[in-house]
């Protein structure tokens, strides 16, 4: 019986096997929309999850073994370690305020004077650091900021000063200046993505009004941004603690943060106490995400419809 | 009328972007409490010319003066204008109340002064108890009231809408229009709006100027500018006209072929055009040309009953389509026939320009 055949004139759909397994009403592609959250699970939840129950297991000579013990805490805590850690939190704010104080006015001015066509172009020029290693862009500062780099030479030379400035390297600034340049253009597209919320009018309005430009950005422009400020803030901080490589290449011998921190105590075989000190850190992310959401609704950032 | 100070008075004004002109040396004159209406194709200068009046831009040439004070030179909150925007310019993040309290807060006003001025607003443009709303809980044509409650509260000499009522649908913007006027009325304050919406504009206007290509191309009542147009492009943009262009002779206007005759002579030799209202045309049915009316003859290739009026097109022989609208009747011919379309020769208007 190896001749075709129609029954009765209905003609079957073409199925195989493989494509009912993927695609059939009873096949594996109800499940796609779980592949993201499947993601989620197993790289974030889990991981997570594992770094909070080995943070309190008992620490051995060169690993771990299961326990229940807050040693790893209360060295932190009772160390020069948390000083360290209060200390690398105030740089990051600063850091943060700083990017703040130059970078929102460039999302402010790209949206209301730059002409609508151009804008995303715009915005997208600050994506172009991105594409040079952190690595070198942080190691490039450095014949910049030296005591004979670039900025002292152009400082004397202009003859605004006579002996070289030797904050600039090697210092807290030098961690500060690090971040800012690293981090400057998330505040710019953060800002830039919650003033798209805002219409251009506005700023003619508040002319018109006469508002002048800086309770204009009180008022109006910052509690419209909000939610992007904030977005860019949460970024900026906690990498600000996290990332090693900047206190590293620009901080000189003392400077330590969360990120130097970890990587000392890995370095020391000490796991609980990494995994401790990265537990603190989730908590400090977390914190901050759920005090934002709760004020302002982050999701809106993304939602255009909920603006 | 010349002793006495105009609401706004510009000279010469002009804007340039570059090489593109938005708009050439105009002089605009509009007396006090007046509703004033700039109507006019979009691209055409009009929202330029408000914003030169608020300020928004500066003039690349020329003087503006609002009740007699030289303005040219100040910043748009430095002169006694207010402007209401087309849509979407209130702040989002604010209840109405201190929407239309935000200029009187710069102004460093007393609370309770505020609030008292706020409601007074609010029940001016009938938003009574809507206080504490915020914008995207209002409607298009609440929002534009608020807007307007916004700027009123701030009792500027001259109130600027820039196409104020284009975001609302047509039902809306009728009774908005009849509103905006009433408000007029009662604050008398000069009211300077612009619009591309022709019967938006002859609902609120005291005076219309129509503004395109960069001028203002003729001014004068609605009715006036709908009954006696100067110019051609007048007759093109308001209503609906039908329009001759030819050369006059002694005998009338030379169309090509034809002579039509003029409500009045005009100088032999020139370029005119004549201009008649399809309301003022009909459709002869077999019956002879009145006495005193001109007629051409054509094809009928469409009609169409609007209820009130029936519109029918007629191609005439020289290619050029002609309308003709009757109110309540219909033309009794199939769209095929021949036609002759008729009009009384004093209902042409001459255009020399």
């Amino acid at each position: 019986m190896s001749q075709p055949t129609t029954t009765g004139g209905r003609r079957q759909p073409a199925s195989s096997p493989l494509s009912d397994l993927l695609t059939g009403e009873r096949g594996l592609g109800r499940y796609a929309f779980y592949l993201p959250l499947a993601f989620l699970i197993a790289f974030f939840v889990v991981p997570m999850l594992l770094t909070l129950v080995w943070s309190v297991f008992e620490r051995t000579n060169f690993w771990m073994e299961p326990g229940f013990t807050f040693g790893a805490y209360a060295d932190f805590f009772g160390s020069a370690r948390f000083e360290n850690f209060l200390r690398a939190m105030k740089s990051s704010a600063i850091s943060v305020l700083v990017a703040f104080v130059l970078g929102f006015p460039i999302a402010v001015f790209v949206r209301s004077s730059v002409p609508e066509k151009a804008q995303h172009k715009a915005i997208l020029l600050f994506i172009l650091p991105f594409m040079i290693s952190e690595v070198i862009r942080i190691f490039a500062l450095r014949p910049i900021l030296g005591r004979h780099g670039v900025l002292n030479d152009a400082l004397i030379g202009s003859g605004l000063i006579d002996d070289p400035i030797s904050i600039f390297i090697y210092t807290p600034t030098g961690v500060v200046i690090g971040e800012v340049m690293s981090y400057l253009p998330f505040m710019v597209f953060c800002g830039f993505l919650a003033m798209e919320s805002v219409p251009r009018y506005i700023f003619e309005v508040c002319d018109d009004l006469g508002s002048d430009t800086l309770t204009t950005l009180r008022r109006v422009i910052v509690p419209l941004a909000a939610p992007g400020i904030l977005a860019a803030t949460i970024f900026i901080f906690i990498n600000g603690i996290g990332v090693f490589l900047i206190p590293d290449i620009l901080g000189g011998p003392g400077a330590v943060n969360a990120g130097t921190l970890v990587l000392n105590a890995i370095s020391a075989l000490d796991f609980p106490l990494a995994m401790a000190i990265a537990a603190i850190m989730l908590v400090i992310l977390m914190a901050l995400l759920l005090i934002g959401h709760w004020l302002f609704d982050l999701t809106k950032l993304l939602d255009p419809a909920k603006r | 009328m010349s002793n006495s100070v105009l609401a706004v008075e510009a000279t010469g004004i002009a804007k340039s972007y570059g090489t593109v002109q938005a708009l050439k040396p105009t002089d605009l004159r509009i007396e006090p409490n007046e509703y004033y209406v700039l109507l006019g194709p979009s691209g055409g200068g009009k929202t330029t010319t408000l914003r030169l009046i608020a300020g928004l831009v500066r003039p690349t040439a020329g003087r503006i003066s609002i009740y007699g004070q030289d303005v040219t030179e100040l910043a748009p909150d430095k002169r006694s204008t207010s402007m209401v925007f087309q849509s979407y310019a209130l702040f989002p993040h604010m209840t109405v109340e201190e929407n239309v309290a935000y200029g009187l807060t710069l102004r460093r006003m007393p609370r309770d002064e505020i609030r008292a001025e706020v409601s007074r607003m609010l029940d001016l443009v009938g938003l009574n108890g809507y206080d504490n709303r915020r914008p995207h809980e209002l409607s298009g044509g609440q929002q534009q009231r608020v807007q307007l409650a916004r700027s009123l509260v701030l009792h500027s000499d001259i109130l600027l809408l820039d196409e104020p009522l284009a975001a609302l649908d047509a039902k809306l913007r009728k009774d908005m229009c009849l509103e905006l006027k009433n408000i007029q009325k009662t604050v008398g304050v000069t009211f300077v709006h612009v619009t591309h919406n022709q019967e938006e504009a002859m609902t609120v206007a005291d005076r219309i100027g129509l503004v395109a290509g960069g001028e203002l191309v003729e001014q004068g009542s609605p009715e006036a500018i709908y009954n006696r147009p100067e110019k051609r492009f007048t007759a093109d943009f308001i209503g609906e006209n039908n329009i001759f262009d030819g050369t006059a002779t002694g005998a009338g206007l030379d169309i090509g072929g034809r002579v039509l005759g003029l409500p009045t002579p005009a100088e032999t030799g020139r370029e005119i055009s004549l201009s008649v209202r399809s309301e003022d045309m009909r459709l002869l049915d077999g019956e002879p040309k009145p006495e005193g009316w001109q007629a051409l003859s054509g094809t009928l290739i469409d009609k169409v009953y609007l209820g009130l009026i029936g519109s029918s097109v007629v191609r005439l022989e020289s290619g050029q389509d002609i309308t003709v609208r009757q109110v309540g009747a219909m033309s009794s011919g199939e769209v095929g026939a021949s036609v002759t379309v008729a009009w009384p020769t004093e209902a042409g208007r001459i255009h020399l320009s």
